[in-house]
């Protein structure tokens, strides 16, 4: 993905989190924002993807912003430990 | 139009109550949700159990839905006229090509909530090869009937990475912009090299001797073969790097090549071979359990 940037009302459209909603998880430090307040916040495009899966985790299983910073900090623990366990297969032998 | 059966697809009957959907819904979607499932068909079974739960929780589209009457899954119908009129008017043409999914999602646009502000955002999986991975390639994906979309992989995609690619997706209703498109990307298994992020890793077996007295020997890379120095006393396991013989970063460096020694021993002998490893048995004070005490 390039570096490109994104300002908050279009992170809101292309993720699908309300305003809110993504307030409250930059809050909690899932998204970094540049910028001093929403007014002026721009999100890299690299962090799409990982609103648009917290949008269909909140939209399936209807969890509140507190929650689904949890449920991704583990989704980012697992996909670290995932990508660990490529890793260490790459050097088992054939 | 291809008729769904939404009630089977949830697993309750169509008398069910609103609880009872909302259980098997959520049952279904704990099993299925692609970010938390590992089944294979997992995403497509999520489409299609939240499109069953997206309508039949809402009482308006339930009561459309069950007024289409029942048909077998997959089997072709006509929506009664009026819809086509309704369409008409929610800036839509015809009912040709429309999926059964759209034509609920228009009814909550219908009723002036929900009304997309964009065209659909598409996520597909996207199967490379790694010399096309790395060397950047074009694709053609098929987003749906009729819909199909030209994308270019920038060079260095690599596994389990996602690409947006803006303005790709579905048109955006009466000149909202158009949606995206999200690529995820997936390699290939390649014969030789396997992929960890933008490195790569090569088995590389090595005779008893090349590892004893160190070699030069040729190994493989993606661009094409090179000349790898195997130092004196190398062990199975040991990680040899060339650094930048990876796959390429589109913004930065490319990731390293690492070679992974195991030691290989002839599985049958000559006479003469047989003879001097016997001889280096002998004459060899090497221990490599000697720690075990």
């Amino acid at each position: 993905m390039n570096e490109e940037l994104i300002v908050l009302i279009e992170f809101e459209s292309a993720s699908g989190l309300t305003r809110a909603e993504i307030v409250e998880l930059v809050d909690y430090g899932v998204f970094e924002p540049r910028g001093s307040g929403p007014q002026d916040w721009t999100f890299p495009a690299e962090a799409l993807p990982l609103a648009r899966a917290a949008a269909r985790l909140r939209a399936a299983f209807e969890v509140p912003a507190a929650s689904l910073a949890l449920l991704i900090a583990y989704r980012e623990r697992i996909d670290e430990l995932e990508r660990r366990i490529r890793e260490l297969e790459c050097r088992l032998p054939r | 139009m291809k008729y769904k059966d939404y009630y089977s697809i949830l697993g309750v009957p169509r008398e069910a109550d609103g609880e009872a959907i909302k259980k098997a819904y959520r049952r279904l979607a704990r099993k299925y949700h692609p970010d938390v499932s590992k089944e294979a068909d997992a995403k497509e079974r999520f489409q299609e159990v939240a499109e069953a739960y997206e309508t039949l929780k809402d009482s308006e589209k339930r009561a459309a839905y069950d007024g289409l009457g029942s048909f077998r899954p997959g089997q072709d119908f006509r929506p009664p006229p009026e819809w086509a009129e309704r369409f008409h008017a929610g800036g839509m043409d015809d009912l040709g090509g429309i999926d059964l999914s759209d034509l609920f999602a228009s009814f909550g646009g219908m009723r002036g909530r929900d009304a997309p502000r964009r065209g659909r955002d598409y996520e597909v999986t996207v199967h490379l090869r790694l010399e096309d991975a790395a060397r950047g390639t074009e694709v053609a994906l098929e987003l749906g009937p009729g819909h199909t979309v030209q994308a270019r992989i920038p060079k260095g995609a690599t596994d389990g990475q996602k690409l947006r690619l803006r303005g790709k997706g579905g048109a955006g209703p009466a000149g909202a912009p158009a949606g995206d498109l999200y690529l995820n990307i997936a390699l290939h298994p390649h014969p030789l090299f396997k992929v960890s992020g933008h490195d790569l890793y090569l088995p590389v077996p090595v005779t008893p001797w090349e590892a004893a007295l160190g070699a030069s020997i040729e190994i493989p890379t993606l661009e094409g073969r090179v000349a790898l120095k195997v130092p004196a006393g190398s062990k199975a396991g040991q990680r040899l790097r060339l650094g930048g013989k990876g796959l390429p970063r589109p913004h930065g460096a490319a990731g390293d090549l690492y070679a992974v020694l195991s030691i290989a021993v002839p599985s049958v002998l000559s006479e003469r071979e047989r003879k001097l490893f016997e001889e280096l048995r002998e004459a060899s004070s090497f221990d490599p359990r000697g720690h075990f005490g």
